[in-house]
């Protein structure tokens, strides 16, 4: 791709990402709320499916705007949990505070994806 | 008449996944890049199969990982029916089994998400009649099958019969290597924790208790090459 083709591309995934970025949160908070119940002994079926369904979408979504670590996270987790609806608990929560603190990084550093994480 | 090497002015596309962020920042790039109309956006497989016969698209864009009928059996839906549409899968990870899976489908390339940069060169290699796999243009898919089909058979069979998933096979194979858990960590980009996990995993379903002997049994079942 030509360079001036690439710099418009990566200025709109940008853009995607700020918007998008509440709704990645959110999948955030689908997860920490299941880690919650798995830390307290009382995992269900539909927090599970919610749960499995957004780490599947933080891994596909997070790494088209070169968060790559951070999807590699997401990816981690659902392997985990593709295991069941009581996953390793430990690992699941360390997993999951894991994303939340790379998350949170891309607040500091949005607009300038691919530079970490690769 | 489709399936020409003529790239037309404007080439449609018609974009299948379950993520609306993804549909969005597909339609994005493609709206920035210039020479693409997105005539459709489908959140399941079964809506792509169904779309694809309603629009009529240059591309598909497909996903692996969908609700109701995944990737690769909307892809045989699809080819099934006689759709001339050109299909780039458009996945998270893809494991050679489902690329090889894929060709044998009628799929014109794979697109990882994380190099979405590419997704244009690559929508252009196909619309000129090539593939795109592995970050790259290719002529000869027959040469890529065979090569995918020498690396796949024996995992499948080992998959089948022990249950292993295909991470876990990707980990036997690196075992029988001598890799060490943080190399294997680092080239699959997991922690040495999940690599260690896999592990207890692998020994369990095969009835293994320890490394070499897991090496020697991989070799001896012919996983990998004597």
């Amino acid at each position: 791709m030509a360079p001036q083709k690439s710099d418009e591309v990566r200025s709109v995934l940008e853009k995607v990402w700020l918007n998008s970025r509440p709704e990645a949160l959110g999948r955030l908070a689908t997860l920490e709320s299941f880690s919650e119940n798995l830390r307290s002994g009382t995992p269900d079926q539909l927090s599970w499916e919610r749960a499995l369904s957004a780490a599947h979408r933080l891994a596909g979504s997070l790494g088209m705007f070169g968060f790559n670590e951070a999807s590699s996270c997401a990816a981690e987790i659902e392997a985990l949990l593709l295991d069941g609806p009581t996953p390793d608990v430990a690992a699941t929560v360390g997993l999951v505070e894991r994303l939340g603190m790379l998350l949170e990084e891309t607040q500091a550093s949005s607009g300038e994806p691919e530079r970490r994480g690769s | 008449m489709k399936r020409t090497t003529v790239k037309p002015a404007v080439v449609t596309v018609l974009i299948a996944d379950d993520d609306p962020i993804v549909r969005q920042a597909v339609r994005s790039v493609l709206d920035v890049s210039g020479g693409f109309r997105v005539v459709g956006e489908a959140e399941d497989g079964k809506m792509a199969a169904e779309l694809v016969k309603e629009t009529d698209p240059d591309i598909l864009l497909l996903d692996l990982l969908m609700p109701n009928l995944p990737g690769l059996e909307a892809l045989r839906v699809i080819t099934t029916a006689g759709s001339e549409v050109r299909t780039v899968l458009l996945c998270s990870a893809i494991s050679a089994k489902q690329i090889l899976e894929a060709l044998q489908l009628g799929a014109r390339g794979v697109v990882l998400k994380k190099r979405v940069a590419e997704l244009v060169p690559a929508l252009d290699a196909v619309m000129r009649g090539q593939y795109w796999i592995e970050s790259q243009s290719v002529s000869n898919v027959v040469q890529v099958v065979q090569q995918l089909a020498v690396a796949t058979p024996q995992a499948s069979q080992w998959q089948n019969r022990f249950g292993l998933t295909a991470r876990e096979t990707e980990v036997i194979s690196f075992i029988t290597q001598g890799c060490m858990n943080r190399d294997i960590a680092a080239s699959l980009s997991i922690t040495e924790e999940t690599v260690k996990r896999h592990l207890t995993n692998i020994f369990n379903k095969v009835g293994m208790s320890n490394r070499l002997e897991l090496a020697l049994f991989a070799i001896e079942h012919g996983l990998v090459p004597k």
